[in-house]
Parts: C-alpha cells; sequence; structure tokens
C-alpha cells in the first residue's frame, strides 16, 4: 500500500499543529509498514494507491485522482466551523441545503460542495467535527472516521516534576490564538504566565504588539521565542502549574493534548472541539468575555491547579496511524 | 536569485500545456543562470527570493509568502473566462464588485485579494492581461504579458513537402472537441490526423472518440500521443494545416508549436487566437452546427497550400530572459 500526503499550506510559509500532525502521522505510517511519500506536483511519474490530503481539497484534484484509481480520503479540519454560534451553523446548513441541489457544477465545485459527497473516507479529530461534516456537509456517515491527534512518546514517558509559578502556553503567535489578550489577562489576574511559540512573521502588527506588552510587563509574561526541543518542552510542561490555551479556535489542539500527556492541568476557550475532547477533565474559560470576566477565571484556575484532577492521557502517534491503516485498508478492499 | 515555482494540480494527475509550460521556463531560467527550484511543501527549510505561483494563490498564503519577505507572481492560465461572452464577463465583474462590498469576500475559496496584493501578475496574453485588470482588479502596472514559448526542435525545423493530412494535438477530452472535429471531418471528408491522448481510458467522450476513429479509418487517424518532438515537428512540416477547435484555451502550445513549423492555422474564432494570431489564422465559430464546422473545415482544407505562414513565436530562452528581467525589476524594488 502506497499513500500520498499532500497540503496545500507549505511548510515554510506556516508552522503549527498541521505541520506536526503530518510529519508524525507519517513517520508512525512508516514504522507500521505503510509506504507514505509527500505529493511532488511536478513528478509526472509518481503513483500511490491512497490520496490523503491534508484540509480542504479542491473537488478537480479529488475526480482527478479518482479517475487515476486512487482513493481519496482527508482530514477535515472543522475549526472555524465548528467555533461559530450554533444559529450560524444552523442558518449555514438550510442555506447550504437550499442550494446544493440547484447549483450548477461550476459554483459546486469552486465552493467545494460535492467534495464531502465524493470522497472515500473523511477522517475528523473529534465526534463534533464528525457531526459538522456530516450534518452541515452532507458527508455519508459511513464514510466518517474519528481519528484523534496522537503525542510523541517524549511527552506520554516524561517524568513527574515538581510543579513551579508559571503556567504556560504554547502557541503560534498570531490572532487566531488571543496570545496577546491572554498576556492582557494575566497581568490583571497577576498570574505569571510563560508564553512559547513563534510568530509567522515578525512584521504583523499583532506579533509586534504582543513582543512590545511582553517586555512592558515582563515580570508576569515571560516570552523567549519558542522551544523546538521537545524533551525541554516536555519538562516544561512537567513543571508547569498549568496550560492554558483561549484560542477563537481550534480542531483539536496539539499542544493542549500534549500539555494533557505532561499530566498538566488545563484552561482551554469554552469551545464544543475543547468539551468534546477533554470534558471535565479541563477548566473553562468563555472566548468573548470581558477581559475582567476572562481574568477572574484564569485567576480562579491559577489557584486550583495545584488541586485540579489530571487530564486522562491521549493516544500515542502509533496507535493514531494504526487507526488510520485500518481506513486506508478498508476504502482499498471496497473496488 | 532563487526562485520558487509552485503548482496545486500534479502533474502526475493532468498531463498538457501548463506542465511543458513549467518545465521549459524552469530550464530557459537555469540556462540564464537563475537558480529555480519546485516548492516543496513538507519542507519547512527551503527558501526563496520569489514565489512564482502558476495559478491563483490563496490570499492567506499570499501574505504569509510575503510577510517571509518573499515577491509573489502569480501566473494563473483565465482558459474558462477568456472563453466566455461579453456579456457573461461583465455579469462576473458585477458579481464581483458586489461580493467585495459583503462579508462573503472573505471566504478562502474566492481568493479576491489575491490579484490586487501580488508583486506581478503575468499574463500569456493581452486579453488575458485585460480580464486579470478588469475581472478581478490586478493593478495594471503589476501585469505583464509574457507568452509561451516554443522548443528549438520546431523552430529549427526543415521545411518539408506538405501532404494530404490536417494535424489537431490535443488531449482527448470534451474541451479540445476533438469528437466534434472528427465529426466536421469525417462530414467536410478532409483527411484528420488527431494526435493525443485523454486522461483517462475509461472516459466516456475519448471512448467515442475512438470508436469514430475506427469507424472512418480513411478519414481519420489516430494513433495516440507522440512524444519524440522531432517527430512531432516534421509531422507539423508535412501536414496541411493545423487545427484546434477547443472550446477554451489560454494560449495553445501545439498552435505555437505549429506556427514554428510555418504550417496554417485554423483555430477557434475566441479572443486567445484572434488577438494573438490576428490575420495569419483562419478561424471558426465554436457554436456552429456540424454542417456548418465542416463547411468551415473544407473551406480551409482547400486554401491551406496557398495560405500565408502564421508569424514565429519565440523561443522558451527569450520568454525566460522576459521573466529574469521581470524577476530583477522585484527584486531591486525591495
Amino acid at each position: 500500500m502506497k499513500v500520498l500526503f499532500d497540503c496545500h499550506l507549505p511548510f515554510m510559509l506556516a508552522h503549527g499543529g498541521m505541520q506536526i500532525q503530518i510529519e508524525q502521522t507519517r513517520a508512525a505510517l512508516e514504522r507500521l509498514g505503510v509506504e507514505v511519500e509527500p505529493l511532488r506536483w511536478w513528478d509526472a511519474t509518481q503513483s500511490g494507491d491512497v490520496l490523503h490530503h491534508f484540509n480542504r481539497i479542491p473537488t478537480h484534484l479529488q475526480r482527478l485522482a479518482q479517475e487515476r484509481g486512487m482513493k481519496v480520503v482527508m482530514s477535515a479540519f472543522m475549526s472555524g466551523l465548528g467555533a461559530r454560534p450554533a444559529w450560524k451553523r444552523r442558518l449555514q446548513k438550510l442555506v447550504l441545503r437550499a442550494a446544493r441541489p440547484v447549483a450548477p457544477r461550476r459554483l459546486r465545485d469552486q465552493f467545494g460542495w460535492d467534495s464531502y459527497r465524493l470522497l472515500d473516507a473523511i477522517i475528523a479529530m473529534t465526534p463534533y467535527e464528525a457531526s459538522l461534516l456530516t450534518g452541515i456537509h452532507n458527508a455519508p456517515p459511513s464514510r466518517v472516521h474519528v481519528v484523534p491527534n496522537g503525542v510523541e512518546e517524549v511527552f506520554l514517558k516524561s517524568r513527574p516534576a515538581p510543579r513551579g509559578k508559571w503556567l504556560v502556553c504554547m502557541a503560534s503567535i498570531i490572532e487566531l490564538k488571543r496570545v496577546l489578550e491572554l498576556a492582557q489577562m494575566a497581568v490583571r489576574a497577576e498570574t505569571p504566565v510563560w508564553i512559547i511559540g513563534k510568530a509567522h512573521s515578525d512584521a504583523d502588527d499583532y506579533t509586534r504588539s504582543f513582543l512590545e506588552y511582553a517586555r512592558q510587563n515582563s515580570k508576569l509574561v515571560r516570552y523567549e521565542g519558542p522551544i523546538s526541543d521537545r524533551e525541554r518542552l516536555a519538562g516544561i510542561y512537567r513543571e508547569a502549574r498549568g496550560f492554558v490555551l483561549l484560542s477563537q479556535w481550534e480542531s483539536l489542539s496539539l499542544s493542549a493534548l500534549e500539555a494533557a500527556a505532561c499530566r498538566c492541568p488545563l484552561l482551554l476557550s469554552d469551545l464544543t472541539w475543547a468539551r468534546d475532547a477533554f470534558k471535565d477533565s479541563a477548566a473553562y474559560c468563555p472566548v468573548n468575555g470581558s477581559l475582567a470576566d476572562s481574568a477572574a477565571v484564569l485567576r480562579r484556575f491559577y489557584e486550583n491547579a495545584p488541586n485540579l484532577e489530571p487530564p486522562p492521557l491521549p493516544l500515542s502517534w502509533t496507535e493514531v496511524a494504526a487507526q488510520i491503516k485500518v481506513v486506508y485498508e478498508s476504502i482499498l478492499k471496497q473496488s | 536569485m532563487k526562485v520558487l515555482f509552485y503548482h496545486l494540480t500534479p502533474f502526475a494527475f493532468a498531463h498538457g500545456g501548463l506542465q511543458t509550460q513549467i518545465v521549459q521556463t524552469r530550464q530557459a531560467l537555469e540556462t540564464l543562470g537563475v537558480e529555480v527550484e519546485f516548492l516543496r511543501w513538507w519542507d519547512q527549510n527551503q527558501t526563496g527570493d520569489i514565489l512564482h505561483f502558476f495559478g491563483r494563490l490563496s490570499t492567506s498564503n499570499l501574505q504569509l509568502a510575503q510577510g517571509k519577505g518573499m515577491k509573489v507572481v502569480l501566473a494563473e492560465l483565465l482558459t474558462e473566462q477568456g472563453s466566455r461572452s461579453k456579456r457573461q464577463l461583465g455579469l462576473q465583474r458585477m458579481v464581483r464588485l458586489m461580493v467585495e462590498r459583503t462579508r462573503l469576500r472573505r471566504l478562502p475559496f474566492l481568493t479576491l485579494g489575491s490579484y490586487p496584493l501580488a508583486d506581478a501578475c503575468v499574463a500569456l496574453t493581452e486579453w488575458e492581461g485585460s480580464l486579470m485588470r478588469t475581472l478581478y482588479g490586478a493593478p495594471p502596472a503589476k501585469v505583464h504579458v509574457v507568452p509561451n514559448g516554443v522548443e528549438a526542435a520546431f523552430l529549427n525545423s526543415q521545411p518539408a513537402q506538405r501532404g494530404p493530412w490536417l494535424v489537431c494535438t490535443a488531449t482527448i477530452t470534451e474541451r479540445k472537441r476533438v469528437l466534434e472535429l472528427a465529426e466536421a471531418a469525417v462530414c467536410a471528408q478532409t483527411p484528420l490526423w488527431v494526435i493525443g491522448k485523454p486522461y483517462s481510458e475509461s472516459d466516456a467522450y475519448a471512448r467515442r472518440f475512438c470508436s469514430l476513429a475506427q469507424a472512418h479509418p480513411r478519414t481519420l487517424r489516430y494513433e495516440g500521443p507522440i512524444q519524440d518532438r522531432e517527430k512531432l515537428a516534421r509531422m507539423y512540416r508535412e501536414a496541411r494545416g493545423f487545427v484546434l477547435l477547443s472550446a477554451m484555451e489560454s494560449l495553445s502550445l501545439s498552435a505555437l508549436e505549429a506556427a514554428a513549423c510555418e504550417c496554417p492555422l485554423l483555430l477557434s474564432r475566441l479572443p486567445w487566437a484572434t488577438t494573438f494570431f490576428r490575420e495569419s489564422a483562419c478561424y471558426c465559430p465554436i457554436t456552429s452546427p456540424a454542417a456548418r464546422t465542416a463547411a468551415f473545415l473544407r473551406q480551409f482544407y482547400d486554401a491551406a497550400p496557398g495560405l500565408k505562414p502564421p508569424a514565429k513565436p519565440l523561443t522558451w530562452l527569450e520568454v525566460g530572459r522576459q521573466l529574469k528581467r521581470l524577476y530583477e525589476t522585484l527584486l531591486s524594488a525591495q
């Protein structure tokens, strides 16, 4: 079995969870004996049995692959849709239900409406994402498989350590992750927070505002850039008082899973992806609350963190890959 | 100077003129001393000064590339748009202007912000350039017309005695209208040699074409594609004329190759063709019924030996030179 991985967000342009997910899934599948190659768009001789596309696949690409006898799998990221209020999702569902049957093919292709129906398999990371795929995008339920993200062994096998005073947030320095807002809450609540991550571009306004704010409040906001050493990161999660991630939306945050693997208490945005994945084993903060309210939630979490039950251990990447391998095998059996 | 070429439709899934264009442009630029790499999406350490994207890059990726200090060149083939009627184009422009005033403009797959934000937009013809400006709001100063080139095998080919066959080189797909052309050839009794392959052997349109070719072996010759470029050049040299009646094109490479071999051309009456070849080609409306198309084909067949050959196209090296100049201008503007 040979699988071609494809993604239309080049890693050189943006780092983040999707890159880790793709790299770790590939390595784990190879350990399980599955041949995986990244799709080389310029190589007319490259072939494979399965095309696994990460994120939304253009309909024409999917059709071309299927015409060549390949099975097409998509790992869907429903982060933006999942974070919308229920009334907006209901409205979107109604609009799609009315427009899909009458829209010409060109328009359906442009919006990618047919992809969900025609894909051989769709991988969702949470049951909530799966419900969005079937409920809003009309994906056949039998083709939607829930396979969460995994965590590297270095986190799962890390040793307990005495917890210190810092809350830790590991995220890209971009608006979506709301790291500047978190820093402001931390200053207001007087809870020390260590933000780890890098910006997509140092020139963007949001990054500059964050850096300036962190510099002015260095006693409570620690920022030293990203940490690429995974062992060190695991050590930081083990020594942190708690992990905080208050992003606007997520699919299934890898850094939250890594912190969970290090038994670190979690404070997450009160969004369905988080409740779906962590249920009662995390604390939650509303996304749209005022600065004062959010700071109060942060303070409360800071005080309670030492006594909170640790979240459950996530899967390893090998366990994730084993589930994905089953999906590949099942679709290749179908003629 | 290091340029990254990027395109989203893998060559393994779809062959055609764009693949030739990308490969030949890269070779020409490298001959001129420009370092060109294909973008490896999985390689976070790859770097470049210019991202040359063949297609329409999403606005978010475009901004990310510029945020990394790269200049972004968009080279989209507006094949479909270029073949629309004036009324359809007017309507499309109106819809775009309306969408831009609403929150729908933020929908990522509409990529409405890409043209105004790109550092340069490369069009193959003046017509395509005008579409980039009027349909997608590309700033006129950023639109550059750089046509396709032709390989030396065609430009250096030797004249030969022209025979009875009209030649059509095209992928066997609906858009190229090879079945309709074959039907017209049967009706007009003009021998036609179709060279090309379908995207998929199981495709219904390709099967219908093959059946028709088998049923009329005296008028229709079909033996699949020809990879050998020298052989193809010789065929253009020996052909009575070149015919391409596709429903849409950007700037047909095979028409340029035939022109390089001084082969008379019969093309669809579409703006890409009439604005590029002007008086040096014959034209056939694509909306005609089969009998009318057959009449155009017969007329061209009879007139072909007396027609003036079309103008010689550029070499890929000349195309590479124009692009290199453009890259240098962009980088010097920093």
